[in-house]
C-alpha cells in the first residue's frame, strides 16, 4: 500500500448514507484508503459493497456523511458546488458504465466538451478533441452521432472525453460491464495504455476478472468497507 | 382491445402516480376551453340581449307601423279600416334612467347603477288583444283601472322588478324623462310572465301618461297591428310611415353587432390555439417523462397500435376531465367578462343590460366534444411518438430530432402556401370582412411554420459566433435550442404567434386611441357641452328642452349655441343616424377632418341644403362627393347632395350631417339631444359651466337634469370609455400570451426531464449548478428573444390588417398605423423576463437532483 503523504487519493473514517431512521441505507461505513500517483487499481466487491459510491464520492459528485476524502491534496467533503465542478473539470475524468455521451452531439464535439466546459476555445478544443480520438482508434469518425457507433466504440469517445483535460485521476464505473468480452478486452487495452502512457492513476471499479487481472493492485470492499 | 385496455389501465396508474402532472395536463386543456366557453358565452349574452331589446315587448304583433316622425294619433282609425287587421295598440315606447325610489309616502332616495326602467305607453282597454299570454292579464281591479287612466305619473311595474328592489304599490319611481326629474307611482304589479321576454324591466303607463311623461306632444312611437300573417297593410300607409314585422326590426339591430361579434369570434379563435398548443406541451411531456414505461411496454410486446390507441383514450379522458372543468372555469370567466362586453356593447351600439350568462346543454356537449377532439388532434404527434418509443429507447431522441429536421422544407413549404392564400385572399374583389380574419389567420400560420426552419438557420451560425468569441454557454445553449428543435421549435412558434398577436392588437389600438384624439381635438371645438342626464342609457329619449336651450343663449360671454338633433333613418334597409345641427360657425369646422371635399365649400353647401357624411357612411354605401344620399322624410323621399366626407369615430354605422332647416323640413321636431356652447375668448369656462348649471336649476319650469362639461372633461370621459372598449380585448390578450409563457416553462421543464442524465454527466464533467443555471436562463431567452424578434414584423403585418382591411371594412373608419415602439419594446421586454422565469423551474428541480442518482438512474 503506498505511503499516505505520496498518496493521490487519501480517504479517512469515510462513510456515506443515504436517508435516515429505520430506512437509511449505509453505503460506507468509516472506511479508509490511500492510492499512490501511476497506480492502477481495481475496485472489486459484490453489487451494493459501495463500490459506485466510493467512486462518486471521490469525483466530488457526493458528499461524504462524515470523514475525509483528499484527492490531489483537495479536501472535497469542504467544497462547496462551485469549487468541486472546478475540480471535476480540472483534475478528474469518469468513464461510465452506461458511456453517458451527450446523445445530440457528435463523437468529436462530445470529446471537446470537457474543454469547452472548461473555458478552452472552441477551435483549440476540437484540435484537442481530433488528436484524442485519433489516439482511440475512432479519429475516422468525428461526426458520427452516439447511436451510430457501436458499444465499443462509445466507450472509446468516454475514455477520450475523461482525458480532455489531462486530469490526474481517472475514475472508471465498470467500464466493461456493458461490452462483450472482445470489446471489453479492448477498452481495456486501451484504458491500460493510456494510464501508462500519460502516467494517470486509475480507479475502476469491476466485476471482471479480465480487468483484474491488469491492475497493479485490487481494492476488496465489503458492506461498505475494505476487505 | 384487451391488450388496449390493458395498457391504458398501465398508463392510468402511472398518471396516477404524477398527480401534479396529470393536472397540469387537465389544467392545460381546460384553460383553453375556459377562454373560449368565456368569450363566447359572454359575447353571445350580450348579443342576445342586444337583439332581444329590439323584439321586446311585441307580444302578439303581426306587423308594426313606424313613422319618420312619429305617428299621428288618426293611424289607428286608417288600420282599423283595413278588413285583415283585427287589433291595434298604439305604443309609446321610452328609456327613462332611474335616479331613486321611494317607499311609501317618504322622498324618493338616490340610487346609483340602476339600469334604465322601459315604460311603454299603451291603450290599456287593447292589451288584452296582445298579451304574450292572456291568461296572466294583470290584476288591476276596476277602481285601480280609472285612477290609472285618469290619474298622470301611475305606472304598473314589474313584479320581479319591484320585489328585488323591495318596492310594492304606493311605492315611488324617480326617473329622468324628457330633461327633467319626474316621479311614477306603482299602482300595481304586473304578473310573472307578462313582457317577459324583454331584455330591459318593462313597466306599463296608460299612452296619456307616458306622452307626458317623455314629452312626445300627442304622436305615437308606433302601432302594433294584429292581422292575417299575408295581409297587405300598403294601402293605409300615410307618407313618412312604414310597415314592419317584429322581428325583422331585431335582425337589423343583431346585424349592427356583427363586427364586433366577428372580433370577439377571433379572441377565441386565439384562445383555442392558445390552449391546443398547451395540450401538445403537456402530452410531449408526458410522453418524455415516460419514456422509460413505453420502451418497457414494447419490450413486453405492446404493439405500436394497442399503445397508440392507449394514449389516444388516455388524452381523450383528460380532455373530457378538462372540459369539465373548462367548462365551469369559462362559466365563471364569462360572468366576470359579461359586464364588460356589455359596456362595450352599450358604448359602441345602444345600452343593453345583461348580468346573467347561461350555457345551455347543447352548447355545453358542443364545447366537450371539442375539447376532447382538440387534446385529440394536438396530443396526436406525441401520442404517435408515445407509440413509436422504440423497445431501446438511447438514441430515439435524437432520430426524431433528425426526422424534424428532414420536414423543415415541409414546414418552408406549407409557410409559402399560407402566405400565397393571404396574398390572394387580399386581392380577393370584395368589401367584406372575411378576408381580413383569413389573412390574419394565414400570416400566422405562415409565421407560425416559418419560425423553426428560421431557426434551424440561425441557430448554428449564433452557436459559430458563440464559439468565436468564446461563450461557451451560449454555444451550448443554442446548440441545445437547435437540437430540440421539434419541442424548442413548437415553443418559440407558438409565443411568437402570440407576442405578434399581442403587438398587433397593442399597435391597432395606440393608433385608434390616436386618431380618436386628433379627431376629438378637432370636433370638440366648442367650450361647453350639455347633455340630458342618462342619454348614455336613454339614448333618443333624453332630450334637452327648449327652455333650456334659452337659458344657454342668455348665458353671458358666450359666442355661440349650437343645437344637435338627431334620429335613425334606413338607408338601403339598413340603420343610420341623421343629426341635424342649428347655429354651427364655419370657424368650428376644422380643416383636417375632411377627407373629401373643400372644408369652407362643404360648410357653405351644409347650409344651402347638402349633407355631410361620415366616413364609415360614405365606405359602407359608397357614397362620395357629389352623390346624391336620398332619405325617407315624412313626406316620402328627400335627397341631399353630398358636399362633404368627414372623419369620425363615434359610430360605426355612421351618420349624415343636415342643417336643422333641412332636417326639420325632412323628420320635423324629433327634440333636440345635444348642445355646445361657444365662449368669448379668454371667458372662464368652469365659471361658464357653474353658471349654467345653477341657471338650469333654478329654471322656473325645471328643474333641467343636464349635465354640462367643460370640453377637456369631455375628451378625459372619451377616454375612459376608449379604454373601457378595448378592456375585453386586453384581458383576452393578456390571458393567451400568460398561457403561451406557461407553454416556454413545460418546454423547457420536459427538456431537463429528457435529459436529467445529460445533465448530469455535464455536472460530472466540471458543470457548475451556475454554469447549469446559465445554461437552463440562456435558452429561456433564446426561446424568447427569438419569439419576440420573430413577433415584431408579424405583429406589424397583423396591425396592418386590422387597421386597414378589417377595421376598415368592419367599422368603415380610416385608421392610420402608428408603431408604438415603447409598448412593443416592453411586450419584448415581458417576453424576455418570461422566457428567464420559465428557467426557474428546471433549475429548482436540477438542484434538487443529485448527480451520482442521476446517473444511476436508466
Amino acid at each position: 500500500m503506498s505511503a499516505p503523504e505520496s498518496s493521490l487519493v487519501h480517504c479517512r473514517e469515510l462513510t456515506r448514507t443515504y436517508g435516515s431512521g429505520r430506512s437509511a441505507v449505509h453505503a460506507l461505513r468509516g472506511l479508509d484508503l490511500d492510492v499512490g500517483r501511476g497506480e492502477l487499481a481495481a475496485l472489486v466487491g459484490a453489487s451494493g459493497s459501495g463500490k459506485s459510491t466510493l467512486l462518486h464520492l471521490l469525483g466530488a459528485m457526493d458528499r461524504p456523511s462524515s470523514g475525509l476524502v483528499r484527492v490531489d491534496g483537495a479536501d472535497l467533503g469542504a467544497m462547496n458546488d462551485s469549487e468541486a465542478a472546478r475540480f471535476r473539470r480540472e483534475r478528474l475524468g469518469f468513464v461510465f458504465q452506461f458511456f453517458n455521451l451527450v446523445p445530440t452531439l457528435s463523437a468529436l464535439d462530445n470529446v471537446a466538451l470537457p474543454a469547452r466546459l472548461a473555458g478552452a476555445g472552441a477551435a483549440a478544443s476540437r484540435e484537442r478533441a481530433a488528436a484524442l480520438l485519433e489516439r482511440v482508434g475512432l479519429g475516422g469518425r468525428p461526426d458520427a452521432r452516439p447511436e451510430e457507433l457501436s458499444g465499443g466504440q462509445q466507450q472509446r469517445v468516454a475514455i477520450a472525453r475523461a482525458l480532455a483535460n489531462e486530469p490526474a485521476l481517472l475514475l472508471a464505473d465498470e467500464p466493461t460491464g456493458n461490452l462483450d468480452r472482445a470489446t471489453g478486452a479492448a477498452v481495456l487495452d486501451l484504458l491500460q495504455e493510456l494510464v501508462v502512457e500519460r502516467g494517470l492513476t486509475l480507479i475502476m471499479a469491476t466485476h471482471a476478472d479480465d480487468a483484474v487481472a491488469r491492475a497493479s493492485r485490487t481494492i476488496r470492499i465489503e458492506d461498505g468497507r475494505l476487505s | 382491445m384487451k391488450a388496449t385496455r390493458t395498457l391504458l389501465g398501465v398508463l392510468i396508474g402511472d398518471t396516477l402516480r404524477h398527480p401534479l402532472q396529470a393536472a397540469a395536463s387537465v389544467f392545460g386543456i381546460a384553460l383553453g376551453r375556459a377562454g373560449l366557453v368565456a368569450v363566447h358565452a359572454a359575447g353571445g349574452a350580450a348579443r342576445d340581449s342586444f337583439t332581444r331589446t329590439f323584439e321586446a315587448v311585441a307580444g302578439k304583433a303581426t306587423h308594426q307601423v313606424l313613422g319618420v316622425s312619429g305617428l299621428d294619433p288618426g293611424v289607428l282609425d286608417r288600420f282599423l279600416a283595413l278588413p285583415e287587421v283585427d287589433a291595434v295598440q298604439p305604443v309609446i315606447d321610452g328609456l327613462a334612467p332611474v335616479l331613486g325610489f321611494a317607499r311609501g309616502g317618504a322622498e324618493p332616495v338616490p340610487v346609483a347603477g340602476e339600469p334604465p326602467l322601459k315604460v311603454l305607453g299603451l291603450d290599456v282597454f287593447r292589451v288584452a288583444d296582445f298579451a304574450p299570454r292572456s291568461q296572466d292579464a294583470p290584476a288591476v281591479s276596476p277602481e285601480q283601472l280609472g285612477r290609472f287612466v285618469t290619474e298622470p305619473g301611475l305606472i304598473l311595474a314589474p313584479r320581479a322588478w319591484a320585489e328585488s328592489r323591495g318596492l310594492g304599490p304606493g311605492d315611488r319611481v324617480a326617473v329622468v324623462a324628457d330633461g327633467r326629474r319626474q316621479v311614477l307611482e306603482i299602482l300595481a304589479l304586473l304578473p310573472e310572465g307578462l313582457f317577459s321576454e324583454a331584455t330591459h324591466d318593462v313597466a306599463l303607463a296608460d299612452l296619456a301618461t307616458a306622452d307626458e311623461l317623455f314629452g312626445r306632444a300627442g304622436r305615437l312611437d308606433r302601432l302594433d297591428v294584429l292581422a292575417t300573417q299575408d295581409a297587405d297593410l300598403s294601402p293605409a300607409l300615410a307618407a313618412g310611415e312604414r310597415v314592419e314585422r317584429p322581428a325583422q326590426r331585431g335582425e337589423r339591430a343583431g346585424r349592427l353587432m356583427d363586427a364586433f361579434r366577428l372580433n370577439l369570434l377571433a379572441l377565441s379563435a386565439l384562445a383555442l390555439l392558445v390552449g391546443s398548443y398547451l395540450v401538445f406541451n403537456a402530452a410531449e411531456f408526458t410522453v418524455v417523462r415516460r419514456s422509460p414505461l413505453l420502451g418497457q411496454l414494447r419490450c413486453l410486446g405492446a404493439t405500436r397500435p394497442a399503445l397508440l390507441t392507449a394514449v389516444l383514450a388516455e388524452l381523450a379522458l383528460q380532455g373530457l376531465l378538462g372540459a369539465l372543468l373548462g367548462l365551469a372555469g369559462g362559466w365563471g370567466l364569462a360572468r366576470l367578462l359579461v359586464g364588460d362586453v356589455a359596456r362595450t356593447v352599450s358604448t359602441l351600439y345602444g345600452f343593453v343590460d345583461v348580468d346573467s350568462v347561461a350555457i345551455t346543454p347543447v352548447r355545453a356537449l358542443v364545447y366537450g366534444a371539442l375539447a376532447v377532439l382538440v387534446a385529440l388532434v394536438a396530443g396526436f404527434l406525441p401520442a404517435r411518438d408515445a407509440a413509436w418509443t422504440p423497445p431501446r429507447f438511447v438514441g430515439f431522441r435524437a432520430a426524431a430530432e433528425r426526422r424534424f429536421a428532414r420536414a423543415a422544407p415541409k414546414l418552408l413549404a406549407v409557410s409559402g402556401a399560407a402566405a400565397a392564400v393571404t396574398a390572394i385572399v387580399l386581392l380577393w374583389p370584395t368589401r367584406d370582412t372575411w378576408p381580413g380574419y383569413v389573412a390574419a389567420a394565414t400570416v400566422l400560420l405562415a409565421a407560425g411554420a416559418l419560425v423553426p426552419p428560421l431557426m434551424l438557420l440561425l441557430l448554428p451560425r449564433l452557436r459559430r459566433l458563440c464559439d468565436r468569441f468564446g461563450r461557451t454557454w451560449g454555444s451550448l445553449a443554442a446548440g441545445e435550442v437547435e437540437r430540440s428543435l421539434s419541442r424548442t421549435g413548437a415553443a418559440t412558434s407558438a409565443l411568437a404567434v402570440s407576442l405578434a398577436m399581442a403587438m398587433g392588437v397593442i399597435a391597432m389600438v395606440s393608433s385608434f386611441e390616436r386618431e380618436v384624439m386628433l379627431w376629438l381635438d378637432s370636433a370638440l371645438r366648442s367650450d361647453l357641452y350639455i347633455s340630458p342626464v342618462g342619454q348614455d342609457q336613454a339614448q333618443a329619449d333624453a332630450r334637452i328642452p327648449p327652455p333650456a336651450v334659452e337659458l344657454a343663449r342668455a348665458l353671458p360671454g358666450r359666442r355661440s349655441v349650437e343645437l344637435l338633433r338627431g334620429r335613425d333613418a334606413l338607408l338601403e334597409d339598413r340603420l343610420i343616424r341623421v343629426i341635424g345641427v342649428e347655429g354651427r360657425r364655419p370657424d368650428q369646422v376644422e380643416a383636417r377632418a375632411f377627407l373629401a371635399g373643400d372644408p369652407d365649400e362643404a360648410v357653405n353647401a351644409l347650409f344651402d341644403g347638402a349633407a355631410l357624411i361620415s366616413e364609415p357612411l360614405a365606405n359602407r354605401f359608397r357614397l362620395g362627393v357629389g352623390d346624391e344620399l336620398v332619405l325617407e322624410g315624412r313626406e316620402g323621399p328627400v335627397s341631399y347632395p353630398v358636399a362633404g366626407v368627414f372623419r369620425d369615430f363615434a359610430m360605426d354605422r355612421g351618420y349624415a350631417m343636415l342643417a336643422s332647416d333641412a332636417y326639420l323640413a325632412a323628420f320635423g321636431e324629433t327634440g333636440i339631444l345635444n348642445m355646445a356652447v361657444a365662449l368669448e375668448e379668454g371667458a372662464d369656462r368652469s365659471a361658464a359651466a357653474e353658471e349654467l348649471r345653477r341657471a338650469f336649476a333654478a329654471a322656473p319650469d325645471g328643474p333641467w337634469l343636464l349635465e354640462v362639461t367643460a370640453s377637456g372633461e369631455l375628451r378625459d370621459q372619451v377616454k375612459v370609455a376608449f379604454d373601457q372598449t378595448f378592456a375585453v380585448t386586453y384581458l383576452l390578450e393578456t390571458i393567451a400570451t400568460g398561457l403561451a409563457l406557461l407553454g416556454i416553462a413545460a418546454t423547457l421543464l420536459s427538456l431537463f426531464l429528457e435529459r436529467l442524465r445529460e445533465l448530469a454527466t455535464l455536472r460530472a464533467l466540471g458543470a457548475s449548478l451556475k454554469a447549469i443555471a446559465g445554461l437552463f436562463v440562456a435558452q429561456g431567452l433564446l426561446v424568447a428573444g427569438v419569439a419576440a424578434l420573430a413577433a415584431v414584423p408579424v405583429g406589424a403585418l397583423l396591425a396592418w390588417l386590422l387597421v386597414a382591411v378589417i377595421n376598415l371594412r368592419s367599422f368603415g373608419w380610416t385608421i392610420r398605423l402608428s408603431w408604438p415602439w415603447a409598448e412593443v419594446l416592453s411586450v419584448g421586454g415581458l417576453a424576455l423576463l418570461a422566457g428567464l422565469l420559465a428557467a426557474l423551474a428546471p433549475w429548482l428541480l436540477a438542484r434538487r437532483t443529485s448527480i451520482s442518482t442521476a446517473l444511476r438512474e436508466e
